[in-house]
């Protein structure tokens, strides 16, 4: 274990600058994760022009801040007015705003604020332990057993993404598409620029993203406004836990942290799974299940921990593999691809001190988030006051402005426009959009790794199954892709039994 | 009789212009063997292997007679076809009317609709955001913003 380089890692992160930083991130993503219908991935990448001209090692430490910050925000809003603004916070909806209801928003508040900290430092640990020996595992891998990994993160998201399969195809299929556009590395040959010079760099990922998550979720916002409004819950009780709240919630945050940082390690699985886990585990084990639906306590400290334990196990690939399972991280992974940081097995021994930097600032902003919230959720409720009207122009505004600012381009702007109408389009046709976003940011160096493979095997296919770890990354997507046929033939079975 | 699968009509009309634009990329004589149009092509099989699965899928519905539900609009199906619309204005005419005096109008545009009735706060933050936004990015952040040319900010 190289202590020095953790030691290292944690004076990088008590940096001044660094510090502030990632308070600006932490703070950020709470106030992003409450405002409804904006998750964490468009936080993100509309945070990017924040970034501007700021060190790599900063800029990623205060993404990370809005990457958390997001998950305990997200949780605000599903406590108070029964909306989650991303698939994660919905089991803490069904608890948390029945103890809203019946007087206990300030429990539910603490209980996810403390479950946060206590399990985010138990998936920041285990992340120190475990991404290092995963780093010098990847050193033997080579082109082939990479476009492996690459084919079995993307077989495993497209597997969990959605009720269709096909959709989850051709959601990769488009991204791959996508990360076609531009000049050919190895060739030089333009292709799919249609012309446009400003597309031979290829498309800014930045401003597909901001479209993508930002502009399409303001399209179906306005929709969604255009029905109505929310009506806040005042927050009621004290912030504080009970000592048999304490006692309630204590065990559940321990196994929701355990949960929640091995199903972040998984490519695919995200942190919805990891809360629905988390859910499904708490009512059955707990000594009070008979109050689960009516305001359970353990049924929002569990998923609330492994909601944000998640976060911390999905950078395990993230840092060791250069491999994103998620959405939100295949966003990180962009914005580390644009400070020119190729997150890989090397990053550990290369520049140890930005890996750790940034895994320390991840503990320090977990500390930020629990003094920061609980003194703060009075300040932070105002913003579920600001009307949805003003706030979906507002991100328009703010998309642009983003977009525009990466290369001072209104090419740019033009593809975030682009993809806001793409994105929009596919989720009224339920076409996921996590398998795009990861083909999109993974394809070029899925080609490359192909190309290379092919060009060392004298053009051979054998050499994607001449390994032990492409046999065994290649078995990995068959059962991936077995893995909803197998559940959907059980439940089929299951309902005739119980007719 | 079983209704044709129109939804599998997608993947496939994008992969055959996909496949259309990949054997135009011209092929040179060096580099690697298998040249830039090998990996385009692995990806309009996978896109017609999503047309596939999308044509069982639905035969399994049909099968089943479990069709999906389709998901019904929550607003007029209008509304987001015009904010594109005024979003696309907004963007087009951005390096001549400048990002100031742009998003101002952009944000009276959509306040007025969105935020009805709070006529002077909706001017009041049409003005502000856009004109902090501009003063902290090309100031503080030194990125730069159109200025415009009709009305520099």
């Amino acid at each position: 274990m190289p202590i020095e380089h953790i030691l290292d890692g944690f004076l990088v992160a008590m940096q001044p600058g660094n510090l502030f930083y990632t308070f600006i991130g932490v703070f950020l993503g709470t106030i992003i994760g409450m405002l409804p219908g904006i998750g964490s991935s468009a936080g993100i990448a509309l945070l990017i022009p924040i970034s501007f001209g700021m060190q790599p090692t900063t800029a990623l430490m205060m993404m990370a801040g809005v990457y958390y910050g997001a998950m305990y925000g997200d949780s605000l809003s599903a406590i108070l007015i029964n909306t989650p603004g991303e698939g994660a916070a919905v089991m803490t909806t069904i608890e948390g705003y029945k103890m809203a209801q019946k007087g206990r928003a300030g429990a539910a508040l603490a209980v996810s604020a403390w479950g946060s900290f206590i399990a985010g430092t138990i998936s920041v640990v285990a992340l120190t332990l475990v991404a290092v020996p995963l780093a010098q595992f990847a050193l033997r891998f080579g082109p082939a057993e990479y476009f492996m990994l690459m084919l079995f993160a993307m077989t495993s998201v497209s597997a969990l993404s959605g009720t269709s399969r096909a959709k989850a195809v051709f959601a990769v299929g488009l991204g791959l598409a996508l990360s076609t556009v531009g000049i050919d590395l190895q060739t030089g040959e333009s292709r799919f620029t249609l012309g446009i010079p400003e597309l031979e760099d290829g498309l800014h990922f930045p401003a597909v993203v901001v479209g993508l998550f930002a502009v399409s979720e303001v399209l179906r916002g306005l929709e969604r406004f255009h029905g109505g409004t929310h009506q806040v819950i005042r927050i009621s009780g004290k912030l504080m836990l009970t000592r048999e709240e304490w006692q309630r919630s204590l065990p559940a945050i321990f196994r929701g942290g355990v949960i929640g940082f091995i199903v972040g390690v998984l490519p695919g699985a995200g942190s919805t799974i990891a809360t629905i886990l988390s859910y499904s585990v708490e009512s059955r084990v707990s000594k009070h299940r008979h109050e689960f639906g009516t305001g359970a306590i353990e049924g929002v400290a569990g998923p609330e921990s492994a909601n944000n334990a998640c976060t911390a196990g999905a950078m395990v690939p993230l840092l060791s593999l250069g491999l994103p399972g998620s959405a939100t991280t295949a966003v990180m992974l962009g914005v580390l691809v644009m400070y020119g940081i190729q997150p890989g097995p090397l990053l550990f021994a290369n520049q140890p001190q930005l890996v750790w930097g940034l895994v320390n600032s991840m503990y320090i902003g977990n500390v930020m988030l629990l003094i920061l919230n609980l003194p703060l959720i009075g300040l932070f409720v105002r913003v579920l006051y600001i009307p949805t009207g003003m706030l979906m122009a507002l991100i328009l505004v703010i998309a642009t402005l983003g977009s525009y600012g990466l290369n001072g381009s209104m090419a740019d702007v033009y593809v975030m426009l682009a993809a806001g109408v793409l994105g929009y389009l596919m989720d009224r046709a339920e076409v996921p959009i996590a398998p795009l976003v990861l083909a999109l940011v993974l394809g070029r160096n899925m080609e490359q790794s192909f190309r290379q493979a092919m060009t060392i095997s004298d053009s051979s296919l054998e050499i994607f199954v001449r390994s032990g770890i492409s046999v065994g990354l290649l078995l990995a997507c068959l059962a991936a892709m077995a893995v909803p046929i197998v559940t959907s033939l059980l439940a089929r079975r299951s309902v005739p039994a119980r007719g | 009789m079983r209704a044709l699968p129109l939804g599998a009509a997608v993947p496939l009309a994008v992969a055959v212009v996909y496949l259309i634009l990949t054997e135009q990329i011209p092929v040179m004589m060096f580099g690697d063997p298998l040249g830039p149009r090998a990996f385009p092509r692995l990806i309009t099989a996978i896109m017609a292997l999503a047309a596939l699965l999308w044509v069982l899928e639905a035969l399994a519905r049909q099968r089943s007679r479990s069709p999906v539900a389709e998901a019904a609009p929550d607003g007029p199906a209008w509304l987001p076809a015009a904010v594109v619309a005024w979003f696309a204005l907004y963007i087009v005419t951005l390096e001549d009317i400048g990002f100031v005096a742009g998003s101002a109008l952009f944000l009276m545009g959509m306040l007025g609709v969105f935020h009805r009735g709070r006529w002077l706060t909706n001017v009041v933050v049409a003005i502000a955001v856009p004109l902090g936004a501009y003063l902290a990015f090309t100031r503080i952040l030194s990125v730069s913003l159109p200025a415009g040319s009709l009305f520099p900010a």
